[in-house]
């Protein structure tokens, strides 16, 4: 796979050299190639923290036109992004990227790339800069005060929020702590969502059950309802249905397909733990 | 207090939570967290006057993607993010928990009553998100188109002879 990139990329630069199409009015300086695997970071990473497709889409082409390309043919699936450049004078390049890797919802970076990309189309940075500033922002990660913060706030209120009582909210939310301890630091050995799904549900129930047993008075149903909410893959779902809007239903059918089992894989996990609970209690 | 306005209270720590978890710039939390304890105030609002939980959830999910789409276009961000930190409420974490227990407990009748809950408050959700966004694509070709018309319009009295 690596080597028909490499020669792929190679036959373009040969290719350029031969039909060398910088004419006067074109910008000579823009590298097309660099160009053109930065814009896809920028995608790819887009589509991780939680960006719909057809924005990206639309985002990607702007972005290329305003750095001179006469066309920009852009497809992006949850799973791949391939990207063609039509330039002035008729050279076309290609590239795609295979999107991997687990997705980490952050809307900051989301708004940063969709912020940068905006600056691009009104002036178009030089590709070193464009590409300084991409990294900038994917450097960023989500501080723990944050993370930690909103898993306590919303575990906790959602326990009352759903009837339970304020000892409830307080244990909802310590498991919320652990919840996202889990997503900062299990994460990487569990790059599987639904796996990880699945074992993280265990084991939070796990804990609420053996809670239930030595704190008299505590609803163990409000605390699990509290923690199931920011489980949910409610960002993948809602991304899933604004994708089959949109007309995009390879991407629509393949979110809303995941984020069920995803979902799947909780209820599994949760369900589990309530038998072995109900086992030993 | 009755539950309702406890629910109300409850609903903006909630929101908050989420914004907060999904790392949304602090300059957009405070907006993001009003949409959800306005979806939740349409909702109850909504059950005091229409039957079920299918209509009410519906209208509130339309609501909270109309307010997403107005705060991205003042702020110049993606709408989903507001959504998502808006919808929050509506999220049928409860039946879902339900069915899951009945479905443990071998209850099989529970099992598909909170079943059928669930995927009514999912499918009103969608379907309220759907009619804002298909209103606002419709918008955003007219607009593309209008603008394509004047370009075309201004190319052909330059080239017109005088």
């Amino acid at each position: 796979m690596e080597r028909t990139a490499e020669k792929s990329i190679a036959t373009a630069e040969t290719s350029s050299r031969i039909f060398d199409c910088s004419d006067k009015d074109s910008q000579e300086d823009v590298h097309w190639i660099e160009l053109l695997s930065c814009l896809l970071n920028i995608g790819d990473v887009m589509v991780s923290c939680g960006g719909d497709i057809r924005s990206i889409e639309r985002t990607l082409g702007r972005v290329g036109r305003a750095y001179g390309a006469s066309n920009m043919n852009v497809l992006v699936i949850t799973a791949v992004i391939i990207v063609t450049v039509t330039l002035p004078c008729g050279q076309e390049y290609t590239q795609s990227r295979r999107i991997i890797g687990a997705p980490q919802t952050d809307f900051e970076k989301l708004e940063a790339l969709s912020d940068l990309c905006r600056q691009c189309c009104e002036a178009p940075l030089s590709v070193d800069q464009l590409k300084e500033r991409f990294w900038q922002i994917n450097a960023s990660s989500i501080d723990n005060l944050a993370l930690y913060g909103g898993g306590i706030l919303s575990t906790g209120a959602f326990a009352v929020f759903f009837g339970g009582s304020w000892i409830d909210a307080i244990f909802a939310a310590l498991i919320g702590v652990f919840v996202c301890f889990t997503m900062r630091h299990w994460r990487n050995y569990l790059p599987n969502t639904l796996i990880y799904n699945f074992v993280v549900a265990l084991a939070a129930g796990m804990l609420i059950g053996v809670a239930g047993m030595f704190v008299p008075g505590l609803s163990t149903d409000m605390v699990t309802i509290g923690v199931i909410m920011v489980l949910i893959p409610g960002v993948a779902m809602t991304n899933a249905i604004r994708d089959l809007i949109a007309g995009d239903t390879i991407s629509g059918v393949m979110r809303l397909v995941e984020s069920l089992l995803w979902a799947v894989a909780l209820a599994l996990g949760f369900m589990l733990s309530m038998y072995l609970i109900g086992l030993v209690g | 207090m009755s539950p309702e306005i406890l629910q109300l209270i409850m609903a903006i720590p909630a929101s908050l939570g989420f914004g907060l978890f999904f790392n949304l710039r602090r300059r957009l939390l405070l907006p993001a967290t009003f949409g959800g304890f306005l979806s939740w105030g349409v909702y109850l609002f909504c059950t005091k006057l229409l039957e079920g939980i299918f209509f009410p959830c519906l209208i509130a999910s339309a609501v909270a993607a109309l307010y997403a789409e107005l705060l991205a276009r003042h702020y110049h961000a993606p709408a989903s993010i507001f959504f998502i930190v808006a919808v929050i409420p509506l999220v049928p974490g409860r039946p879902l928990f339900y069915t899951m227990s009945a479905a443990v407990q071998a209850n099989w009748a529970e099992c598909y009553d909170f079943g059928m809950m669930t995927l009514q408050y999912a499918a009103a959700i969608a379907i309220g998100i759907s009619v804002i966004w298909a209103a606002f694509e419709v918008i955003e070709q007219a607009k593309v188109s209008k603008d394509k018309a004047v370009v075309w319009f201004n190319q052909r009295r330059n080239q017109s002879p005088k």
